[in-house]
């Protein structure tokens, strides 16, 4: 009765794997990318269950086949005409490495370049990683909206009360929203909400 | 109803407050701790598993509703024009 139950979440060995062969081959080949999602998100809060790896990259055209070419000999699961077909066409692509799941995204709107553009350095296992900073991750979750997102916006809030640069998430928001977009009134609420600690 | 919330939100403020001492690397190692976490406690019988597939399965189509959100952008010629893809 030892048989493999896909439906757990992945173990540390392969997360661990997951997360250096991927960080590694964008450091190799100098991509300018940012962790974004849940292992972005721990960076900058506090710890919750998520066990996917989410990336934002901004790759030459030329250069995408041996980027996939290169993430393939490192073991993720890769269908070199699919994924670099999807990047392209779709702006999103998704690998597998083991069990963990990637995805990867193109900034495919200025808002996503600025999120690339503010990108912090963290040393994690040993290597560089470029993380999205907090204003990038909230602008993201600010796009997306889902329950996850709303809520990983007020711990983003909260862990960095008065210290984030509001003014860049507000001007970016201008971009993608029109002016009666309840995100607006919804953020200006969790500001005020957040911004008195205990 | 207000305790409640303000133990909830005691509980995440300091949830932050451990995870801001830790080093980037101990953060991640957290995050794996608590999957190990999950791994082990995770009920193995048919009915749990077959919730943990359908929470999977949610997941996907989260994924494929991003793809569809990103395939909207691109057909709408958002993208920025710029060195790269």
């Amino acid at each position: 009765m030892s048989s493999a139950d896909d439906s757990l979440p992945p173990g540390r060995p392969t997360l661990e794997r997951a997360f250096e062969a991927l960080v590694s081959t964008f450091n190799e080949r100098q991509i300018n990318y940012a962790i974004i999602g849940g292992i972005a998100l721990i960076q900058h809060t506090r710890v919750r269950t998520t066990d996917d790896i989410d990336a934002l990259l901004l790759v030459p055209q030329i250069g995408l086949p041996g980027l996939f070419e290169a993430l393939r000999r490192r073991g993720f699961t890769v269908d070199l005409q699919t994924n670099v077909r999807e990047f392209l066409d779709d702006g999103f692509t998704a690998l597998r490495f083991d069990d963990v799941q990637i995805d990867l995204m193109r900034p495919l709107i200025p808002t996503y370049n600025h999120v690339l553009e503010r990108a912090i350095s963290a040393n994690v296992l040993g290597q560089q990683v470029r993380i999205s900073s907090a204003e990038g991750l909230i602008v993201m979750k600010l796009i997306a909206m889902r329950l996850q997102d709303q809520a990983d916006v007020k711990d983003l809030l909260r862990s960095y009360a008065g210290k984030l640069d509001l003014e860049f998430v507000r001007a970016e928001m201008n971009t993608f929203t029109p002016v009666d977009d309840p995100r607006r009134a919804k953020f200006d609420e969790w500001v005020l909400e957040t911004s008195h600690p205990d | 109803m207000l305790p409640e919330a303000d133990a909830f939100t005691r509980s995440i403020q300091e949830q932050i407050r451990v995870n801001q001492a830790r080093t980037p690397t101990e953060r991640f190692l957290a995050l794996c701790d608590l999957l190990d976490a999950a791994r082990a406690m995770a009920p193995r019988g048919p009915e749990a598993r077959e919730r943990r597939r359908r929470a999977l399965l949610a997941r996907q189509q989260d994924r494929e509703n991003l793809r569809e959100f990103c395939r909207r952008l691109v057909a709408a010629g958002a993208t920025n024009a710029g060195a790269g893809v």
